[in-house]
């Protein structure tokens, strides 16, 4: 299966990638700049740490579901499994843009402070509470999934260049454990850059939750460049109706699991009412928080499960597309309440009701300035390879696909209907 | 009308499963229904079956008298007490009702997913939830104490205007595993009918004729007939699906509203869905490794169905570990002083550590084992492990439920809790029960779905011409 990988809107990618890259020094000029001023670092930190997450989020969403398709197959892999091991290499600049988080720490980390009303309520737990354990054991998560992402980015290419497939059998052996490992890692990154802004509070599920988030986000994300570039060869003879019809039954699969963490996190927390658990909720739902909170109920959950389980908007990648903005930009609403609220002075408050609007107003610069980056190595990434993952075992899945098409376009031709109708003089025979 | 679909000779490398793997031998339409069909019309019955059959039986009877020295004498045979007030009765309800997951994971979501390999497993491990439901659902009826008194869980209007506490997930137990039997047994009914049809059009006894006609519904397989059938089946599939999560998740809810330490955690739901279908998969394997061997089923169900189960089983045993990883953290991390001695000391150092570490063995340890491609596709193994697990999962909801309760927060209130000859007698029973519903079945219905069998050999057909005949869309003219 040797396909020639040559095309117009490919060659638009460098382009693009350069823009992006401009757009991102600058914006993170900006943002390091507002750090710098004491009087707008409170407010520049937790905007920043929403980008961060939001984009880290896709970096990791890309080396996770690469190992997710390596280990079960499935013809959307072929579309997307460029994309989604070009994301995961979109790691190492996100390795280096993390520095401002360390440098923030006190802002964003009251048990880093050196009096801090939190840390009577920690000093059982500084054992894993403590500045240089916080450090290093981000190195070590970045080390592993850097590794990771690179193994599967040059193993993948050599699978091009080879009928056998001992390079995805490698790695396909490589991902269970691999996968295993990265769930790990990231639950702890989770706890760390994010749970312990409020480092009274606690929650199992929180992990998971987090990361459901993120690869909902990639769902999308793969959606919107498959989309880019479904009329460039070959990446046409894949990007089917069939195929992005998958994708947004994944899109809405992981819309229920997000809700479905959530609401569970949510409900076991409500219902024990304990002085330690709930103040985190009273934060997030109190004063103006409470419309963030209906807004992400209705637009997080109900509107997109509604729509997604339309097959009509699901086969149409332009209006998938729409559908993958609207999460996304939803979901970056989602982790800014998930984020924002954290910033309370005293512990166990509820009084953070006001929305921070400096904060939010400086979310997008952060969402550029990171975004920027990350886009510019993702799109450098994806032009230097070929879209197509050309000798992928998968591929066995796609004629099953263009011979199901051939049938409906057939039936088309006839004009013959298969609704109603076609059955009603069996109906009326009886 | 016969169609033969070579398998030999034809292996591809990669995840599209080659038709050896999932179907062996030379396989029709006519091969099919007769070696499924077989085993109900005419196979006598068997001495192996009719030992086996003896004994489930003869633990029906004892859980039969279980049940009526219970129902006489009151809950006070059991070893529950304050403040162990859930014992046997509660592990074992979320037991068999884990157990009944896979069954609806299998006929449910994978047919939505289009994995063809559930094709030949659905119909038994449905038949395997049904049972398996039946025993949960006795349990927290036995519970409580007064089981003629269970329709007052129901709310209806009374005189005295007392209504059920619909904030307690205790109540959406009620509804969930009611909802639950319902759909799965509408589910098996529905996927069964065709087949009936064919029983009742090949059985030679007339009185077996008129017994497979009347549940067959007057089918005659009519493309019309097909049609409703399709859209039925696909509905109920879909309703299915989120009763495989929602159900355990209101069982694990039952323990998390609770603020007990050990129980108040809120990764428990989705670690208790993987857990239901880690032992549901066990249960599964456990049974198909011997029915496909001693009635010659093993083109239907084949080693890759084993290997597939198998790897279900890793993925769902490591959910479960992670569950246990993760509980034990934030345990220490929520530097609660009553949770961390439930969790770090009390379970693995407690009056109950062998149990605790016997827990960790099978459910942890020994699932790392299927990460072996030999180890999966030794059948004795496998069988092995599958038991393994089912222990493994029965001990952990007796850690949850018991040593939860046996030490909360005021040292004062500690007790011991130890099953009684009866608890022990009424769990065996319920075994029996399950088996004997089991041995029945597979004399009586078609374990495997003859229908969706020959659809499978049509499919692959199908799946072959696709590979020789499609061309890119490229190369087309539109």
């Amino acid at each position: 299966m040797s396909n020639p990988v040559s095309s117009a809107r490919a060659t638009q990618l460098p382009h693009l990638a350069r823009l992006a890259g401009i757009a991102g020094l600058g914006a993170l000029v900006g943002c390091i700049l507002l750090m710098l001023i004491p009087s707008t670092r409170g407010s520049m930190l937790p905007a920043y740490l929403v980008g961060y997450t939001f984009w880290f989020g896709i970096a990791l969403g890309g080396l996770m579901l690469s190992m997710v398709h390596l280990l079960t197959g499935g013809a959307w892999g072929i579309l997307v499994r460029r994309p989604l091991e070009a994301a995961s290499l979109a790691l190492i600049p996100l390795a280096i843009l993390i520095v401002p988080i360390f440098v923030g720490h006190q802002v964003l980390y009251p048990w880093t402070r050196a009096a801090d009303p939190y840390l009577d309520l920690i000093h059982e737990k500084t054992a894993y509470l403590n500045l240089s354990g916080f450090i290093l054991r981000t190195v070590i998560f970045f080390i592993i999934w850097i590794t990771l992402a690179v193994l599967l980015n040059v193993a993948s290419i050599r699978q091009d260049k080879t009928t056998s497939h001992a390079p995805t059998r490698w790695l396909a052996l490589m991902s269970g454990p691999g996968l295993a490992l990265a769930f790990l890692t990231a639950t702890f990154a989770a706890v760390d850059w994010l749970m312990t802004m409020e480092p009274d509070w606690y929650s199992s599920i929180y992990g998971a939750m987090l990361m459901v988030g993120w690869g909902l986000c990639t769902w999308c994300m793969m959606v919107l460049i498959s989309t880019f570039l479904r009329d460039v060869s070959p990446v046409d003879q894949v990007a089917r109706p069939r195929i992005f019809n998958d994708l947004g039954n994944l899109m809405l699969a992981f819309v229920i699991l997000y809700a479905y963490t959530s609401f569970i996190q949510f409900f076991i927390i409500w219902a024990g009412n304990l002085t330690e658990e709930i103040p985190w909720y009273l934060r997030r739902t109190r004063g103006q928080w409470w419309y963030v909170m209906t807004a992400l109920i209705i637009f997080h959950f109900f509107v997109p499960l509604f729509l997604l389980l339309m097959r009509g908007l699901k086969r149409r990648p332009e209006r998938l597309s729409l559908i993958a903005i609207g999460l996304l930009t939803i979901h970056l609403v989602d982790l800014t309440w998930l984020i924002v609220p954290a910033r309370v002075r005293e512990p166990l408050s509820i009084t953070a009701t006001e929305i921070p609007w400096f904060t939010i107003i400086l979310i997008p610069l952060a969402v550029v300035a990171i975004g920027g980056i990350c886009l510019a190595t993702f799109l450098t990434v994806l032009r230097s390879k070929p879209l197509l993952p050309v000798n992928d075992p998968s591929w066995d899945r796609i004629p099953a696909i263009w011979h199901q098409e051939e049938m409906e376009r057939e039936f088309d031709d006839d004009d013959l209907d298969l609704g109603d109708a076609h059955f009603s003089p069996i109906v009326t025979g009886r | 009308m016969a169609q033969v679909v070579s398998t030999h000779g034809h292996s591809h490398e990669g995840n599209g499963h080659s038709h050896s793997e999932i179907l062996g031998g030379h396989q029709s339409y006519t091969t099919v229904t007769d070696t499924i069909s077989d085993v109900v019309l005419k196979r006598p019955l068997g001495k192996a079956w009719l030992f086996g059959f003896a004994i489930a039986f003869a633990l029906l009877m004892m859980f039969l008298f279980a049940i009526t020295n219970l129902l006489v004498r009151g809950i006070g045979i059991w070893g529950v007490n304050i403040p162990v007030g859930w014992g046997f009765d509660i592990v074992n309800f979320v037991w068999w009702i884990g157990i009944g997951h896979a069954g609806t994971l299998i006929s449910a979501i994978l047919l939505l997913l289009k994995q063809d390999w559930r094709t030949s497993i659905n119909r038994f491990a449905e038949a395997m939830t049904l049972f398996a439901v039946a025993c949960a659902g006795l349990y927290p009826l036995m519970h409580m104490g007064r089981p003629w008194l269970f329709y007052w869980l129901a709310p209806m209007p009374n005189t005295m205007a007392l209504w059920p506490q619909f904030r307690s997930p205790l109540v959406f137990d009620v509804f969930a595993v009611s909802t639950y039997a319902t759909v799965s047994l509408l589910f098996w009914y529905v996927g069964l009918i065709p087949d009936l049809a064919t029983l009742r059009d090949r059985a030679t006894n007339p009185i077996v004729k008129k017994l497979y006609a009347i549940p067959a519904l007057g089918w005659r397989g009519s493309a019309i007939h097909w049609h409703r059938y399709r859209t039925a089946y696909l509905l109920l599939a879909g309703i299915a699906t989120p009763l495989v999560v929602s159900v355990h998740t209101i069982v694990a809810l039952d323990f998390t509203t609770g603020i007990i330490p050990g129980w108040h955690t809120t990764v428990f739901p989705p670690y208790f869905v993987a857990g239901a279908i880690f032992s549901g998969f066990a249960m599964v394997a456990t049974l198909a490794i011997p029915l496909r061997s001693y009635f010659g089923l093993k083109d239907y169900i084949t080693d890759k169905h084993l290997d597939n189960m198998a790897k279900v089983m890793l993925v769902t045993g490591l959910i479960v570990t992670y569950g246990y990883m993760i509980e034990g953290f934030m345990a220490w991390y929520g530097a609660n002083t009553y949770e961390r001695y439930q969790m770090l000391v009390d379970r693995p150092f407690g009056a109950y550590k062998h149990d605790w570490w016997l827990l960790i063995l099978c459910n942890c340890v020994m699932t790392q084992l299927l990460w072996f491609k030999s180890i999966r596709n030794n059948v004795i193994l496998l069988w092995l492990i599958s038991i393994v697990i089912n222990v493994g999962m029965w001990l952990e909801r007796y850690v949850i439920v018991v040593l939860s309760l046996h030490s909360d927060f005021l040292p004062s209130s500690w007790g011991m809790y130890h099953g009684t000859v009866w608890d022990y007698m009424t769990f065996y029973g319920s075994i029996g029960l399950f088996m004997t519903l089991m041995f029945l079945f597979v004399r009586v219905l078609p374990a495997i779905s003859i229908a969706e069998m020959r659809e499978l050999v049509h499919e692959l057909h199908e799946r072959d011409e696709a590979k020789t005949h499609a061309t890119p869309p490229a190369a087309r003219t539109v």
